[in-house]
């Protein structure tokens, strides 16, 4: 059951639309920081597949402008 | 490996383990790892006004020149001078993060001079109380009074009829020592850096906590490795309240780039 | 087990994430972390202002299970910027000192036995009806605080002067910011400082008059020494009466003989006139020159509040010429003024030099040392004046700034108005503010008096001759703090007066009640205080009350009201009454004048200044650049006055209602000291500060003590025309008189100094004057 965290760089502006999107996905839960400069995404996914996918797909998701990983559990 | 679910299952185990185990070194190491426990500093009497401590000038050159970098094992430890340790730093505070109380007499001079810095700003021996002065971390301020209450003796309280000796506060337990995010990483910062933003003056040096001495004092950059666990504005306490502020200015996002990925 | 294995990772997760952010990018921060994270103290942080002083510094406090656990300095905070004194960071041991009052206490048969507060209160409002129905209704009076939250005030003032229909409310600011009152109001017509504390980052000069910044307003103290270190320019002048530390931190001490601080404004005048350097164009377009009263004695003389001379006095202000002023002026040389005051005819030369020069900005900062006052109203009036002459008012740098003592004396006594001549807008005396109030409070404009009746100190010679019969007295402590206590004290103990105290400790006033209440404090309860810089500043109960039966005092006298038919004036509950209280108060002040923040904008933010105008606050009033209530056109419009001009007095030097003789050859001064607060019923219980200076002391000169054969801790015996006391002497402490001098801190009950003080007061503000009596000093 992998765990991870994100730290994501969002649009201008789009933390708040990003933080309920994300939040929407499954086992995602997304915080702001208080400047809703960024935001923090912690996942949890039943397998190492789903979790590549999410990682994927939060890439290319529109208004994140980067992505790093900075935790990751197997 | 990917595959093989069992694996996975058992690398999971492993490093949950690990994690743990990191953990509970950071907790039972507490007690297990402790220094052994030397005096406190004595608590002096409120009569004895003895001359302010004095230090002399070449001492002084000697310790700054020093400084600070045997603080672990000095060539030669001044006899009779105690190894602080956290137990004594938390003694003199009513909380983690509240300003420490003056153990030692307050002589007349400095009562009205307030000149605490001649000892505390660089910190060194103290032959008259046969320890090491400790250092502060905000030699800026000048009023020190204005935060730091004098300690008198046990004996003061008892002759001054008062209903203070009851006092029903709880202190909230110190933080953890050696917080980690990871298992192998850097220890986090656990207190705000508010007033507190000068790393060496308590984690290094002969009077620094022997728990808390950094091992690499050299390296100036403290923050590049050890993060916070709280921002050093102590904002991120605020919790919920804060967010429902409707009349902050949201932040200028414009000026940020994208990391790469 | 796995979940929780889960739960772990994920917070470790969270937490890494955050750090990281953190760390890489300066300014995040998450509020959510704290919580989340797995191994800290699971402390939440709340805003408040400090419980203590009139700085008004915002702090953050932890709260812990419910109880509050730490203290740090708000760094949003506008007055502290992060700072606090040690009275702050230890405030909230405070809460919970053993003996904290949990039941209400009622008098049976000579003894106090423990009733349900409902009970107690129910009887507080029938011992009410009974005194209003025999004695009529002026027979009540309450004596409340600069310490009251905003809703405490304004309950009280709706319940005495809009219900009861009496004027019979005054509170203990009277004794410490009522002459920094009547300064404002007789030189620009409104109330409280025209510039806020960022003058501190723009002023070159400070001047203290009589002030121990560095002990009793230490944050701002701290402040400007920041300021010095930063810019080698900035000078820092003391004048005082004794060495403090403030005095020692500054650029220049000059010390005076007590009172002679109005000579020595006159002589600055003096010099600044003779010098050439008034702001001609500033005085002949702003200022209206104005002379009053200066008898003593006869019919109409000022007397010094002793004996007949009870009561608030008016002033009978005439216009006066340049001319004239010149004239009054020139006997204030300053050799002369050397003469009268001690301070070197040079250093006075030094002082108005910095006033006068027009490149500097100057700062004069004052609190009780020219409150306290027989001529307090008069010493204001002077140090304007300094500020008047040179244009150097209402700009960022340029501000005479009279500090407060109290959390809320201006949030409370001095903008709710809890003063016997006061309504929340305006003075009682006044038509157009009782129709304001009739209509607001929604009673019959009839109701409410038009002449004010007691201020504090007469409030209890009229308790004393038995005019009045019942005194509810809420969150202070009279019977160690009024002058010439002794008086006051048997007088509320006579036969036929009922004494209601509410308080959270048992203190010398909740042994001479009938009744006590037991109160919900600071943080136990929604308020909100107003410091010195028109800040006014909220806070949200964040820890439940000592008891069930601990209510605010709002909330009690919301019962009280209610029990005697006032149902409809006050429709609010234990549970929305801060909040619907504030909102009815900000009626009162609506409008570019005084309009307050809205309650919303207080619960967000640390503090907002008033005027709040459209969303923005004016930091400098009368400077029409930056004060949207200037209408008149000019540059500079003080609108307080109908003529839109300050007022620049003639004031003499008057002599003290009482000084040094062959009986009793020193002068008593009295005052705080930085660990304690006022009277240290909350301060005594804190360990740290009661540890620091666990007792009061009776500080003196060397060389006195030696001609006395005294020793640092000797007991000495000090004598006036009121009383006696024996108290430990304390030589080259913290603070040095000069000789014939003595100081003694007022905190400490067990060494009661305001039996020996004297109850002469301002004729205009009726402020007693703590600071200066005839004493005798003996070996004891």
């Amino acid at each position: 059951m992998p765990v991870c965290s994100f730290i994501i760089h969002p649009a201008p502006g789009a933390t708040e639309e990003l933080v309920s999107e994300l939040s929407a996905f499954p086992g995602c839960e997304a915080t702001p920081s208080d400047d809703l400069s960024l935001l923090v995404l912690v996942s949890e996914t039943d397998t190492r597949e789903e979790m590549e996918e999410l990682t994927e797909k939060l890439r290319c998701y529109p208004r994140v402008l980067s992505l790093s990983i900075t935790f990751g559990q197997l | 490996m990917n595959h093989d679910p069992h694996l996975g299952r058992r690398l999971f185990g492993i490093a949950v383990f690990l994690g743990l185990s990191a953990v509970a070194v950071a907790y039972v190491g507490e007690s297990i790892v402790k220094p052994k426990i030397l005096p406190p500093l004595p608590v002096l009497q409120a009569d004895d006004k003895g001359p302010l401590p004095t230090i002399s000038p070449q001492d002084r050159e000697a310790l700054r020149q020093d400084g600070g970098r045997s603080a672990a094992a000095p060539a030669e430890w001044p006899e009779g001078a105690p190894q602080r340790d956290l137990a004594t730093v938390y003694s003199r505070r009513a909380y983690h993060g509240a300003p420490p109380v003056i153990p030692h007499a307050v002589d007349n001079a400095l009562e009205i001079k307030q000149n605490c810095n001649s000892c505390h700003e660089k910190g060194g021996f103290v032959p008259n109380f046969k320890a090491f002065a400790p250092v502060t971390p905000h030699p800026q301020y000048e009023n020190c009074l204005q935060c730091h209450a004098m300690a008198k003796s046990s004996e003061e309280f008892s002759r001054a009829e008062g209903p203070s000796q009851k006092n029903l506060w709880t202190s909230p337990k110190p933080p953890l020592t050696k917080q980690l995010g990871l298992a192998s990483a850097p220890p986090k910062i656990p207190h705000s850096l508010h007033l507190r933003d000068k790393c060496l003056a308590c984690h290094d040096g002969p009077a620094a906590p022997v728990e808390i001495r950094c091992p690499h004092p050299e390296r100036g950059n403290c923050l590049q490795c050890h993060a916070q666990s709280v921002d050093s504005n102590g904002l991120s306490h605020l919790g919920r309240s804060r967010k429902a502020d409707p009349f902050r200015r949201s932040s200028d996002a414009q000026g940020l780039s994208p990391a790469a990925p | 087990m796995d979940f929780n294995r889960r739960e772990l990772l994920k917070k470790m997760a969270f937490a890494a994430a955050c750090s990281a952010a953190v760390a890489g990018t300066p300014g995040v921060s998450f509020g959510a972390w704290q919580e989340s994270d797995a191994n800290s103290a699971d402390i939440t942080w709340h805003k408040s202002p400090c419980r203590f002083c009139g700085v008004g510094c915002s702090l953050l406090l932890g709260i812990s299970n419910g109880r509050a656990v730490a203290v740090k300095g708000d760094p949003r905070g506008a007055a502290n910027r992060g700072l606090a004194c040690v009275k702050g960071f230890h405030s909230v041991q405070a809460l919970y000192g053993s003996d904290r009052l949990k039941k209400a206490l009622v008098k049976k048969d000579g003894k106090m036995v423990e009733v349900p507060i409902t009970e107690a209160l129910d009887l507080v409002a029938a011992k009410m009806k009974e005194s209003i129905d025999k004695h009529g209704k002026d027979s009540v009076a309450m004596y409340t605080s600069g310490q009251s939250t905003i809703p405490d005030g304004y309950a009280a003032s709706k319940f005495m002067k809009g219900c009861i229909g009496t004027n019979n409310l005054d509170c203990n600011a009277r004794l410490c910011m009522a002459s920094a009152v009547t300064g404002f109001m007789t030189s620009f017509g409104i109330d409280e400082p025209m510039g806020c504390y960022e003058d501190f980052d723009h002023a070159d000069v400070f001047v203290t008059w009589g002030n121990n910044m560095a002990e009793m307003h230490p944050v701002l103290f701290s402040r400007m020494l920041d300021r010095r270190q930063r810019d080698k320019k900035v000078t820092i002048v003391a004048l005082e009466t004794r060495t403090t530390r403030s005095g020692v931190a500054s650029d220049k001490q000059m010390i005076f003989q007590p009172n002679t601080d109005l000579a020595i404004a006159n002589c600055i005048s003096h010099l600044i006139v003779k010098n050439g350097w008034v702001d001609a164009d500033f005085v002949k377009n702003y200022v209206s020159i104005k002379k009053g009263r200066t008898a003593i004695e006869g019919p109409d003389g000022l007397g010094y509040g002793l004996g007949e001379k009870d009561g608030l006095q008016k002033d009978k202000p005439e216009p006066a010429t340049w001319e004239e002023y010149v004239k009054f002026l020139e006997d204030y040389t300053p050799e002369a003024v050397e003469k009268i005051s001690g301070v070197k005819a040079d250093d006075l030369r030094t002082l108005g030099a910095l006033y006068g020069d027009p490149a500097r900005k100057v700062m004069s900062l004052w609190c009780m040392g020219m409150n306290q006052h027989t001529r307090g109203t008069w010493i204001n009036n002077l140090v304007y004046n300094l500020h008047l002459l040179t244009g150097k008012i209402s700009k960022p740098g340029n501000s005479p700034f009279s500090l407060t003592g109290q959390p809320s004396a201006c949030g409370t006594a001095r903008e709710v108005g809890t003063f016997t001549h006061r309504l929340p807008h305006g003075v009682v005396s006044d038509e157009h503010s009782r129709h304001m109030a009739a209509e607001i409070w929604g009673v019959p404009y009839e109701r409410i008096p038009s002449k004010p009746t007691y201020s504090a100190v007469p409030m209890f010679r009229a308790l004393d001759r038995g005019d009045l019969k019942f005194i509810w007295i809420q969150c202070t402590n009279p019977m160690v703090t009024l002058p010439n206590h002794n008086r006051y004290r048997d007088g509320s103990l006579k036969e036929d007066r009922f004494v209601v105290v509410s308080d959270v400790y048992p203190t010398p006033t909740t042994d001479v009640a009938d009744v006590i209440l037991p109160a919900a404090m600071w943080i136990e309860r929604e308020g909100m205080y107003g410091n010195s810089e028109r800040r006014t500043q909220h806070f949200d109960k964040l820890i439940a009350p000592a008891s069930e039966d601990c209510w605010p005092d709002a909330v009690q006298t919301m019962y009280v009201a209610k029990k005697l038919g006032f149902d409809k004036e006050f429709p609010w509950t234990p549970e929305n009454y801060a909040e619907g209280m504030y909102r009815e108060y900000c009626k009162f002040q609506e409008g570019a004048l005084h309009g307050m923040a809205p309650y919303e904008v207080l619960k967000a933010r640390p503090g907002v200044l008033w005027p709040y105008v459209n969303g923005k606050s004016t930091r400098w009033r009368f400077n029409s650049a930056l004060d949207p209530a200037c209408t008149n056109g000019k540059a500079f419009h003080f609108y307080g006055n109908k003529d839109g001009k300050a007022n620049l007095w003639l004031r003499p030097y008057q002599k003290p209602a009482e000084s040094p003789d062959t009986e009793y050859p020193f002068w008593l001064n009295t005052g705080r000291v930085l660990e304690h607060w006022h009277s240290g019923s909350m301060t005594r219980r804190i360990p740290a500060l009661h540890g620091s200076v666990p007792e009061s002391y009776c500080e003196m000169h060397e060389e006195d003590a030696r001609a006395l054969e005294v020793y640092d801790g000797d007991m000495v015996k000090l004598t006036t025309r009121r009383g006696v006391l024996e108290i430990p002497a304390r030589i080259n402490g913290r603070g040095r008189p000069v000789r014939g001098q003595v100081f003694v801190p007022f905190f400490d009950e067990n060494y009661m100094i305001n039996k020996l003080t004297i109850d002469a007061f301002d004729p205009y503000s009726n402020q007693p004057d703590y600071k200066k009596c005839a004493v005798r000093v003996e070996k004891a």
